[in-house]
């Protein structure tokens, strides 16, 4: 059973839209490092059309060699679009159908390393009110945006979440991880 | 010169409270994933007894009035809120407001009334003063002033693990200001992450 973890970047008020606005400059090594932890531990992405196209038009024309480059321009990736059409442009990516929550519990049930998502607000969101997502990474940076999109943005989801797991990083960048699913499964349980 | 510190709960998603201005589901985690969390409470009692003022706007200290004055003597509540209780009675407070009358301080008569207009004059002076850290819970509209103002010298936030996706946020608009991680902290049994920043506006 292969888990699927979300990685995002969000401000210190949960704002998670354009981190590439505001998030780089407190990219370092460490930080660096951690990504790379990440990324050994997972062997496939999964992304929402906004995410993929921009990753898109981006990743491809960078000069590998450095690991998060080579990485994610060679990783396997899940497109969820009802837009988007076959052939994807991106190397070894692979279109979801919209109704791709069996599709995605199909690529849980197989072997394998965690799936990863990030950015993706919208798909999500979807994953976490249909009780899909195992772990969510929050990296919480020390930047006040005062708006833009939130990550939980619908009151019927107020819950509590299950702190995993806490870090602090010298570029003071802090990550929270949290498991979102057990009130979720327990309220299923109650409906069924 | 004196630290002001603002110590508040925020939810992983950015609110201050809940839609309604209710702030008890950011306590939620009490009654099902961390039924013995005592960080909070454990928490607060800290930063009060390491002031010796309280700054507050009008609906935060109207509210802790309502409250917190006879907690002390209930035998039924655990020892760090009767502590908490007794700590809040004694301690200076100031209450930034146009409204509030000085009979409407009862029973907390250690409280001096400072209108909006005076605000920033005011702390500015009793950051100059002698004495032990100035201290902010609540009040948020006052706190986001006083940030925007660089008076804030402190910012801790205790991030809940309740996620609320609605309310209202801690942040009124985007902040200016470099904030510079000095410290996080985490307890056993509990899902609260405490994290502190040193406030500096940009620039300075």
């Amino acid at each position: 059973m292969r888990r699927l973890i979300a990685f995002e970047l969000v401000s210190l008020d949960g704002v998670a839209q354009s981190p590439n606005e505001w998030a780089f400059s407190y990219s370092d090594e460490e930080m660096e490092r951690e990504n790379a932890t990440g990324m050994e531990a997972s062997d496939a992405l999964l992304l929402g059309r906004n995410t993929y196209e921009e990753f898109a038009s981006f990743w491809p024309h960078q000069p590998g060699g450095t690991s998060l480059v080579d990485y994610i321009n060679s990783v396997r990736k899940y497109v969820v679009s009802t837009t988007l059409e076959e052939p994807l442009e991106w190397n070894n990516s692979t279109l979801l159908p919209g109704s791709f929550f069996g599709e995605i519990t199909g690529l849980k049930q197989q072997s394998g390393k965690n799936i990863t998502t990030t950015g993706s607000i919208s798909l999500v969101r979807s994953l976490m009110r249909a009780g899909l997502l195992d772990e969510i990474q929050l990296m919480v940076h020390p930047i006040v945006l005062g708006s833009g999109d939130r990550l939980f943005e619908d009151d019927e989801e107020q819950k509590t979440i299950e702190l995993v797991d806490s870090k602090a990083f010298g570029s003071g960048v802090i990550s929270l991880v949290y498991r979102p699913s057990t009130a979720r499964d327990h309220r299923q349980e109650v409906e069924t | 010169m004196r630290k002001l510190i603002v110590s508040n709960m925020i939810t992983p998603d950015g609110y201050y409270e809940a839609p309604d201005k209710n702030v008890m589901p950011l306590f939620d985690y009490r009654f099902d994933a961390y039924p013995a969390d005592g960080s909070f409470d454990e928490y607060n009692a800290e930063r009060l007894r390491a002031a010796d003022t309280l700054l507050l706007g009008r609906t935060s200290y109207v509210g802790f009035k309502s409250f917190w004055p006879p907690v002390a003597n209930n035998e039924n509540a655990p020892p760090v809120v009767r502590e908490i209780s007794r700590l809040n009675n004694a301690i200076d407070k100031v209450v930034v407001s146009d409204s509030l009358a000085p009979e409407e301080t009862a029973p907390w008569h250690n409280t001096l009334i400072v209108s909006r207009a005076e605000a920033h004059e005011q702390v500015a002076e009793l950051k100059h003063g002698q004495g032990a850290e100035i201290l902010v819970f609540g009040s948020r509209t006052l706190w986001n002033d006083l940030l925007t103002h660089g008076l804030v010298d402190e910012l801790h936030l205790m991030i809940s693990p309740v996620v609320l996706g609605a309310g209202t946020p801690a942040f009124a608009a985007r902040r200016d200001v470099s904030l510079r991680l000095i410290g996080t902290r985490t307890w056993e049994d509990s899902g609260n992450v405490l994290v502190k920043y040193s406030v500096r506006r940009r620039g300075t």
